[in-house]
């Protein structure tokens, strides 16, 4: 038997509990009522102010118009140039480096051609 | 009408005055009252502690001694509570028994409801500061009060009671109704938790001002009554049936 | 394995942290009060709760197989698990199929039931609680000590030493807002690397097939979001029947648990994301052992609140790790007593009989009815200490002979009090600790009506 079964067998079996109806929820619950004021409490100072059907959708409708799409497309903009900004201050912080290596590196090997040519003129005048 | 006073046992053993306030009470506002010596205990301690088969005798000494009253009254909450709720798996659907749990009422209650707080008169004088400790089993089994948790009009029988005595002042808890941590045997066997519930209880009634602690269950204000004399805060107790006897502090 | 007495001492021992848990719980009970009191309905929210948890528990196999069908419909697959071991068998499956190495997982007191953290490390994978309660006490290798507020045992400073030795911060520093961000970083690392995500449920629909889950973090949404492969655990008892029950359950749930109108996140989860595969686990492990139970069939109406634990005033005072149980409190010792009797017996026991639990739950759970009833079993079964249970047993002899137990009496009141207080308060007097015992009177009130006092 499979687990399925076997936990739909032990229930089918065991199971003791009285039936009762599901409730309804009709009428219940709060009601609102045709042409009523709406009332507002602002999250911001908490008053409360009334606002009809046609006034709340105006207040709605500020929330994502035209201006709010024009704020975010320069939003938008502005974050692309600062990353792009940030990328290149990157690439040229990375340029300096390897050029001070660089600069090293050729230090170094005028240093060693030195130290060998030295070496060479010693071991040739013994 | 013809009233059975049942007398928890370990008030009759520890607190006779209490138990006699109790009768004088009763007795002051006209009632008829006769006190059955065949009665022993309720069972509630041995129950509590999972031996509730042992309780079988007890329950059926119960309901002979008080089967041909009208009325049983008793000055404690838990002892009502538990012949209520616990007593009918004793019983298969025996008519004794229907009675006596029918007619089965803590004091307060009793005249609360039956005598009816209109119809009591207490003429004393108790120029005190009060604090009202709900014991749980009178007060959420009971109902002798409105729980905190429930989102029901608020009443309370034990105050309404009190407030009929034109001097006193029953001040305001932090918490109205936590346990006082008693719980029968629990005070023994988790002793640590029992008495930290009874002094945050002690002291919330002392914070707000309390003089005097009552309420309608011994058990309860017995425990807080150890802690308190142990201690020696400042705060006394009473029962409650005491306060409306006209017993002074 | 220590009795929940003995744990409790310890914990009431330090006094100022006890008392400062205790606080913070009764905190979130007034919360619940006021979200409760504000709304007219909630007595009948109750009821409905109530009536809806016990139609879907009487005709249980019909709606597990509703909800089967319903949600393969929309391809989820659906797996059932008779017991812990299977549960953490086929999860341990599906990850490894998978290839996967690193779980996120959400909160679920199934899964904690079941053990399966310890289960899947032993299979090498590496598993990440990321709820933030859940993380700290993970990093800490201690189990939560609440279901809801998982770390409410720890203060700010417990917090950040764990983090300064897990994450990295900054010792000292206890500002709970930098110790969250800080937790926020890491774990969003962890969302971001995991290759599946594991969640509990709150509720799963048998009419749509969907299975809803309540957070205040999101976590189980970026969990179950952001990696492809997504684990839905859930006890059988979570189901109910239809979409409009549900909202009988969000309107209570929260306000129940923290006080709160609705979790900030209550999502509806119906299939796996774009490219991706949903599975739901469904767990029996003796819940149908409840069914069958006619004292405690109604403890499988929880929904997993918590409420009952912020208003017992015996949890408040010894905390969750008291209990040994992976669900604490009331609704914890019914679970873990009727599972394992022999185990737990001293939850029952861990508790006055207040009543103040049943009335604050959601669904009308009568907890002390069957705490009370649980202790009768523990003593049937034989189960309760000996010397207590002969206690018990004299003491009821006694007391159905009323002339010997009224001599008893009247020898106690004789003796007691000309006892020296060094042998009436010694060591065996447990009262006698912390408070004083009553006064002995002289006569008793048997007495004083036989010689007739009262009538003066």
């Amino acid at each position: 038997m499979t687990s399925k079964e076997l936990i739909l067998k032990n229930i089918r079996e065991n199971n003791i509990v009285k039936d009762v109806k599901l409730p309804n929820y009709d009428n219940f619950g709060i009601k609102i009522s045709e042409n009523k004021m709406n009332e507002i409490i602002c999250p911001n100072c908490k008053k409360a102010f009334k606002v009809d059907e046609a006034g709340f959708a105006e207040i709605l409708k500020q929330v994502r118009d035209h201006q709010f799409g024009e704020e975010l497309e320069k939003r938008l903009h502005l974050a692309e140039k600062e990353k792009i900004n940030a990328v290149k201050l990157a690439e040229a912080n990375l340029k300096n480096a390897l050029q001070e290596d660089l600069a090293q590196k050729d230090k170094q090997i005028i240093e060693l051609k030195a130290k060998s040519e030295r070496e060479l003129s010693e071991k040739l005048a013994t | 009408m013809k009233i059975g006073l049942f007398i928890p046992c370990f008030m009759n053993e520890l607190y006779p005055n209490i138990c006699k306030a109790t009768y004088n009470l009763l007795k002051s506002q006209n009632l008829q009252i006769e006190y059955p010596l065949s009665q022993t205990c309720c069972g509630q301690p041995m129950a509590n502690s999972g031996c509730s088969k042992d309780v079988k005798t007890l329950a059926i000494n119960f309901v002979n001694t008080f089967k041909d009253y009208d009325y049983i009254v008793a000055p404690s909450g838990s002892c009502v509570s538990m012949v209520k709720e616990h007593y009918s798996e004793f019983f298969d659907n025996d008519k004794d028994f229907n009675k006596v749990k029918a007619s089965i009422y803590e004091v307060c209650e009793f005249l609360h409801d039956i005598v009816k707080i209109e119809n009591l008169n207490f003429n004393i004088s108790f120029p005190y500061k009060v604090g009202v400790h709900n014991s749980c089993h009178g007060h959420r089994v009971l109902k002798l009060a409105t729980a905190s948790e429930l989102n029901i009009p608020y009443d309370s029988k034990l105050k309404n009671l009190l407030n009929k005595i034109p001097d006193i002042e029953l001040v305001t808890l932090k918490r109205e109704d936590e346990c006082c941590g008693f719980g029968g045997t629990f005070s023994v066997q988790e002793e640590a938790i029992s008495v930290a519930m009874g002094k945050d209880r002690i002291k919330d009634h002392i914070d707000s001002k309390a003089e005097i602690m009552t309420g309608a269950d011994m058990s309860c204000l017995m425990h807080m009554d150890g802690i308190i004399n142990r201690d020696k805060n400042p705060i006394k107790v009473m029962h409650i049936v005491e306060i409306l006897a006209g017993v002074k502090p | 394995m220590s009795s929940h007495s003995e744990n409790a001492s310890k914990f009431v021992a330090n006094d100022e942290r006890m008392h400062w848990h205790d606080q913070a719980l009764w905190f979130v009970r007034e919360k619940r009060d006021r979200a409760s009191k504000s709304i007219p309905e909630w007595e009948q929210l109750r009821e409905f709760a109530n009536q809806i948890k016990t139609h879907t528990m009487a005709n249980l196999d019909t709606y597990l197989l509703e909800f089967e069908k319903n949600a393969t419909k929309k391809g989820i697959k659906v797996h059932f698990a008779f017991d812990a071991l299977e549960h953490n068998q086929i999860v341990a499956k599906i990850l490894k199929e998978k290839g996967v190495t690193k779980l996120v997982k959400s909160k679920s007191m199934l899964t904690e039931e079941c053990h399966l953290n310890p289960y899947l490390e032993n299979l090498g994978i590496e598993v990440i609680d990321t709820d933030l309660g859940e993380r700290i006490v993970q990093l800490r290798n201690e189990p939560p000590s609440h279901i809801v507020l998982p770390a409410i045992h720890l203060k700010k400073s417990d917090v950040s030493d764990t983090f300064v030795e897990h994450l990295g911060t900054e010792k000292g520093n206890y500002d709970p807002t930098y110790l969250t961000r800080a937790a926020r970083a890491a774990l969003r690392e962890d969302f971001l690397t995991a290759q599946a995500g594991l969640t509990g449920v709150n509720f799963a629909i048998a009419q749509t097939g969907g299975v809803v889950v309540c957070t205040n973090e999101g976590n189980a949404d970026m969990g179950a979001s952001v990696p492809k492969l997504h684990i839905a655990s859930m006890g059988m008892e979570k189901i109910i029947p239809r979409l409009q029950d549900l909202s009988v359950f969000t309107r209570l749930l929260a306000r129940s648990a923290t006080g709160q109108p609705i979790t900030s996140y209550t999502s509806h989860f119906h299939t796996a994301v774009e490219g991706g595969e949903m599975h739901i686990v469904i767990v029996d492990n003796k819940r149908s052992q409840f069914l069958s139970s006619t004292k405690n069939k109604k403890a499988l109406n929880c929904i997993r609140c918590g409420a009952c634990m912020n208003t017992c005033p015996v949890y408040r005072r010894s905390g969750g790790h008291s209990y040994e149980y992976v669900i604490p409190g009331p609704i914890g010792s019914i679970l873990g007593s009727a599972r394992e009797p022999q185990l737990h017996n001293s939850l029952p026991f861990a508790c006055t009989l207040c009543g103040s639990c049943t009335n604050v739950c959601p669904v009308k759970i009568d907890l002390d009815s069957q705490l009370y009833s649980l202790r009768q079993d523990l003593g049937s079964a034989d189960l309760i200490d000996g010397k207590k249970k002969m206690a018990m047993k004299v003491t009821a002899w006694l007391m159905t002979k009323p002339a010997l137990f009224d001599f008893a009496g009247k020898m106690a009141r004789f003796i007691v009090p000309k006892l020296p207080n060094s042998i009436l308060y010694n060591k065996a007097n447990i009262w006698g600790k912390q408070r004083d015992l009553p006064k002995m009177p002289e006569k008793s009130f048997k007495e004083m009506f036989k010689d007739g006092e009262l009538d003066d």
